[in-house]
């Protein structure tokens, strides 16, 4: 099944073609990403040194962020997502 | 008579090298890690039973036999086998379903006392990697790491991102990867600006290596890179494909990420085609 995911719009197959799980991990935000957030330009090749050093110091994890990965290999970690972010929506085929 | 039990002197001795003599309360425990859907392990044997009381019928071969359908996460999956009074003279672990690899399947077949959450391991009878072909077995069996052989070979299509977004590839929980090639598509938009792909490597927290494309990549462009060990960088013509490296032999544990990080990236850029082969090891913490 292809999957879009709701907190960073990833589009993924969560089964590989060779049967095996895939597990997404939201990426860190691009430059262009935290452009958005600190309302820069959407031209990034016009923003200012101070918007440039304000862009280079902007954290980089996403809130909310989807990671499918397990938290170990315990059992009872067989069901537990890292963080499930804002969740996924099936992509029609 | 009570219930004493006791020990047939005529049956496998107990010296070294003998079979096993096992009591009420241990227990066969067979632990699978396992990252393939579809697979069901079985458990063969032969158990030598000893009489529990004196009155009971003499020691007579109990064949031994339980499956076990481990996740296919990389999570642990047990299944423990009480056995009773007697000699464990073999036992065997094959996989009856699915078609794991060399790398995608490792079980380990042990002795434990108490039950499931409160077990006491007592002592590692074999442990290895096993599919349709290869089994595990025991006596005579060898206790193999999981990090140990080959691995195996996969060709893993990644996530498209968001439209602006990086690119970023995680090693999943349980898994030790060697990343052999990646490939992938950056298509810039309009926008004029000059935008710089630098493959990077994290431990899921901090950079651990940043290998520049110099792609130099105009707007209204697209070029194919791929990287790869040992690959001197190439960008003549990189309308043709770009050719990047990282380090020869580069080996990630789980948790970790490689992806992109772009110089001036724009918010109509858009990465694609993600693809990448990796040899894959089964690791537990």
């Amino acid at each position: 099944m292809t999957l879009t995911c709701l907190t960073c719009g990833g589009v993924y197959a969560d089964v590989l073609p060779d049967g095996l799980l895939y597990f997404h991990a939201c990426p860190p935000l691009s430059d262009s990403e935290v452009g958005v957030k600190l309302g820069l330009p959407a031209d990034a090749a016009t923003w200012s040194p101070v918007q440039r050093q304000q862009v280079a110091a902007y954290p980089r994890a996403r809130s909310n962020h989807r990671d499918e990965n397990r938290p170990g290999t315990r059992a009872i970690d067989h069901n537990q997502l890292k963080a499930a972010g804002q969740g996924v929506r099936e992509v029609a085929s | 008579m009570g219930s004493r039990s006791y020990v047939p002197t005529l049956y496998p001795a107990l010296v070294a090298g003998a079979a096993l003599y096992l009591t009420k309360e241990d227990r066969l425990q067979l632990t699978v890690r396992n990252s393939v859907p579809g697979v069901t392990v079985r458990l063969t044997g032969r158990f030598l039973a000893a009489p529990d009381t004196e009155d009971d019928e003499p020691p007579h071969v109990q064949a031994i036999a339980q499956e076990l359908t481990p996740a296919s996460n990389r999570s642990s999956s047990t299944v423990l086998l009480p056995l009773g009074y007697g000699w464990l003279l073999n036992a065997e672990v094959i996989v009856t379903a699915g078609t794991p690899l060399v790398g995608q399947c490792y079980a380990l077949l042990s002795l434990v006392r108490g039950d499931a959450g409160a077990t006491l391991d007592l002592v590692t009878l074999a442990a290895g990697y096993i599919t349709a072909l290869e089994r595990l077995a025991t006596p005579g069996g060898s206790i193999v790491s999981a990090l140990a052989g080959p691995g195996a070979l996969r060709s893993i299509a990644g996530t498209t991102p968001g439209v602006g977004a990086e690119i970023s590839e995680s090693v999943p929980a349980g898994a030790r990867w060697e990343l052999l090639t990646f490939t992938a598509q950056f298509v810039t938009s309009a926008t004029v600006a000059t935008r710089n792909t630098l493959f990077a490597i994290t431990d899921g927290v901090n950079a651990l290596g940043r290998y520049p494309l110099n792609n130099n990549q105009a707007a209204g462009q697209t070029i194919n890179f791929s990287v790869g060990p040992g690959i001197p960088l190439m960008s003549n013509e990189p309308q043709q494909g770009l050719a990047g490296t990282i380090p020869v032999g580069l080996t990630l544990p789980a948790g970790a990420t490689f992806g992109t990080s772009t110089v001036s990236i724009q918010s109509g850029d858009q990465y694609s085609a993600i693809r990448y082969l990796v040899r894959e090891w089964i690791e537990g913490a």
